[in-house]
């Protein structure tokens, strides 16, 4: 056992002033929405539903005023000039890239593992590669070491693409990666970590070795990967939002962040030594979901490299960094089912010891990304319930009265409460929109007017799935608490277009639960039933919304770069990768002759 | 520890054994790194003190 002796290293003055402003804006605007609630709720007095909403309304605008204050600080123009990208020196460092795989179809991933590999060598970088198999199917198992020899005979790889395969599944991806640095680890110093999906061009390893050499104090680098081969309507408006949206979201979380940057479990270069030295993850005490394995490994790694004195940074500048995306709401929503379980059980180490205050923050935003869903769900039966125990109106307060008084119409601080809180969601949208025409970034997303129909439509789309989302991340939440362990379900990688059976199967729950909340309020609170329209609307619309949204968009809105002109690795993976898939049968080096050295 | 037993699947079976065989020689080269296991509870701690204490204090069982 051991925790570091080093420290954690502590922000500089602009960090703490930016963490300051940003937290300071987010209370303030929590502030004035639970003001105007309470303004308009203690007509008919106070009693203690109204005091619970304005609790929720105040944890739930903070959290989004959170999401909206990255943006404005990552739109913040730069005051220090950036720093030249240094050179790789001579000796270069001893670099290995690690694909831990598990249960994935090895075709497609071995052909990105091929267009890596000849993307590295073309940069002059020498790189091992390790695919480290925790695939479970014995048959699934016999196509990886096939299709190994396949991946050996394409990139001529002996003695720098290695394969091994684990029966003990112990730790799940943090425990593969384990595995490899204790038996493999000295022979490398640093490891490029990515996941079956991720890609990455040989430039980009290049660029991070050198930033990793150049700072010995840098532990984790982490890129920011784009979102490619989306082809749903779904799929294609997450992958618009990732490229578009997210570089200034992420620009925003290095600045506020600093040197305890984020860890996202792939796409990242770590220094060997620091890993090894500080990462080691134990098993929490008590069963699944709270105990067991970490399921979210990556922010935990990030804090144990912060506490131990390592630099963890994230630079959404550094190109050529890719993964694919959930192609429908379906996928997504499993996909947030793990994330759901893994932030929860960070709860547990809220106090781990010696961590960074930042990465305590950081495991509490992780959570808060869950629970503030069901936090809106209770806001809204709250609501209704204050609405309906409210009592009815004295016309006549005082006796012998002549008028009647009717109370105060409340109906523009709510309409000012409905208004900032879709501002704190639309208006980083717009203002990113506005920077990318002023920076000519929106040429390479075909121009200012298409990117903003992409972006109009993309908010769009985002308002319309929200009580969907909404209602899978409740239910996610609530599977958690009850002590429901998601274990560890495959990837759903190339899932595609859903039919309405399917949409049916998946989402006649949230019809059903929005049917009947409109229902009930419109019998007991019609008052409430407009109000209610935007959230009941698309909850009984569901299944055709998960249909129709997973189905292919061949329209050119949502355009990205990557698809006008893909990055020279992407080519090469889809002609490696088609090749393979249209002879899948082809001739591969027999084992004999393939026998790499130990 | 790394897959050496041989499936059940007859069809991919004379493959399969050469595959495996082969497998043995695809691995990273050995280079061992010492992993020490982090401390993420204060609870484990804790939880040692009652054990200590009915160590020491006689007709408890541990």
């Amino acid at each position: 056992m051991s925790s570091s002796p080093r420290k954690a290293l502590a922000a500089d003055p602009r960090t703490r002033l930016l963490r300051f402003l940003a937290l300071s804006f987010a209370l303030l605007a929590a502030l004035t929405a639970s003001t105007l609630l309470a303004d308009a709720a203690i007509q008919d007095g106070v009693d203690v539903w109204d005091v619970v909403r304005g609790l929720l309304i105040f944890v739930t605008t903070a959290w989004l005023a959170w999401g909206a204050t990255l943006s404005f600080v990552g739109l913040a123009p730069r005051v220090l000039k950036r720093r030249p990208t240094p050179e790789l020196q001579s000796p270069a460092p001893r670099l290995v890239v690690l694909v831990p795989i598990c249960n994935e179809d090895p075709v497609t991933t071995f052909a990105r593992i091929a267009a890596m590999d000849h993307s590295i060598r073309a940069e002059g970088l020498a790189a091992d590669i390790a695919i480290l198999s925790d695939t479970r199917n014995e048959e699934a198992a016999l196509l990886e070491r096939q299709t190994y020899l396949r991946l050996i005979a394409e990139t001529q790889g002996e003695g720098r693409i290695f394969y091994r395969r684990r029966s003990d599944n112990r730790g799940r991806k943090a425990g593969n990666i384990e595995d490899f640095i204790r038996r493999s680890g000295g022979a490398y110093d640093f490891a490029l970590i990515l996941d079956a999906d991720s890609l990455m061009e040989g430039r980009a390893v290049r660029e991070m070795a050198a930033r990793m050499q150049a700072d010995p104090q840098l532990g984790l680098l982490q890129t920011l990967p784009k979102i490619i081969g989306a082809r749903s309507f779904f799929g294609r408006a997450m992958q618009f939002a990732a490229s578009f949206h997210s570089p200034i979201f992420t620009r925003g979380l290095e600045r506020l962040q600093g040197n305890t940057g984020p860890f996202w479990g792939h796409n990242a270069m770590v220094r060997l030594k620091a890993f090894a030295e500080s990462c080691a993850l134990p098993e929490l005490a008590g069963p699944p979901p709270f105990g067991g394995h970490i399921l979210s490994h990556d922010y935990v790694e990030a804090a144990l490299l912060a506490r131990a004195g390592w630099r963890v940074q994230v630079d959404h500048s550094i190109g050529g960094s890719f993964e694919e995306g959930p192609e429908n709401i379906l996928s997504y929503a499993k996909r947030d089912r793990r994330w759901c379980q893994g932030n929860l059980q960070h709860s547990r180490l809220l106090l781990a010891p010696g961590l960074a205050a930042w990465s305590r923050f950081v495991f509490l935003q992780g959570i808060f990304a869950y629970l503030v869903s069901v936090l809106w769900a209770a806001f809204l039966i709250t609501s209704v319930v204050a609405t309906i125990l409210a009592p009815v109106p004295n016309y006549f307060p005082e006796p012998h009265m002549l008028f009647p008084v009717f109370p105060d119409d409340r109906t523009k601080e709510i309409t000012a409460l409905i208004v900032g809180i879709m501002g704190l969601l639309i208006l980083p949208k717009f203002a990113i929109l506005y920077e990318a025409s002023g920076t000519r970034r929106t040429a390479r997303f075909g121009g200012s007017v298409r990117a903003g129909f992409s972006v109009i439509a993309e908010i769009l789309l985002s308002s319309l799935i929200a009580p969907l989302m909404l209602m899978y991340q409740t239910k996610a939440v609530m599977q958690v608490l009850s002590g429901r362990d998601g274990g560890w379900p495959a990837n759903q990688r190339g899932e595609g277009a859903l039919t309405l059976a399917e949409g049916f199967r998946a989402g006649l729950w949230i019809m059903l639960t929005g049917g009947a909340a409109l229902a009930l309020v419109a019998r007991v609170a019609p008052d409430l039933t407009l109000w209610l329209q935007p959230v009941c609307l698309p909850m009984l619309a569901a299944p055709f919304l998960i249909a129709w949204t997973s189905r292919p968009l061949t329209h050119r809105l949502f355009l990205v770069p990557e698809e006008r002109r893909p990055a020279p690795v992407i080519r090469s993976y889809r002609e490696i990768v088609g090749r393979w898939q249209a002879d899948p049968h082809a001739e591969t080096v027999t084992p004999e002759v393939t026998h790499v050295p130990a | 520890m790394i897959v050496t037993h041989t499936p059940n699947n007859t069809e991919f079976a004379t493959d399969t054994n050469a595959l495996l065989d082969a497998s043995q020689d695809w691995m990273p080269p050995e280079a061992p790194l010492d992993m020490p296991q982090q401390v993420l509870e204060h609870d484990r701690v804790r939880a040692e003190w009652p054990r200590l204490l009915r160590l020491i204090l006689p007709g408890k069982p541990v």
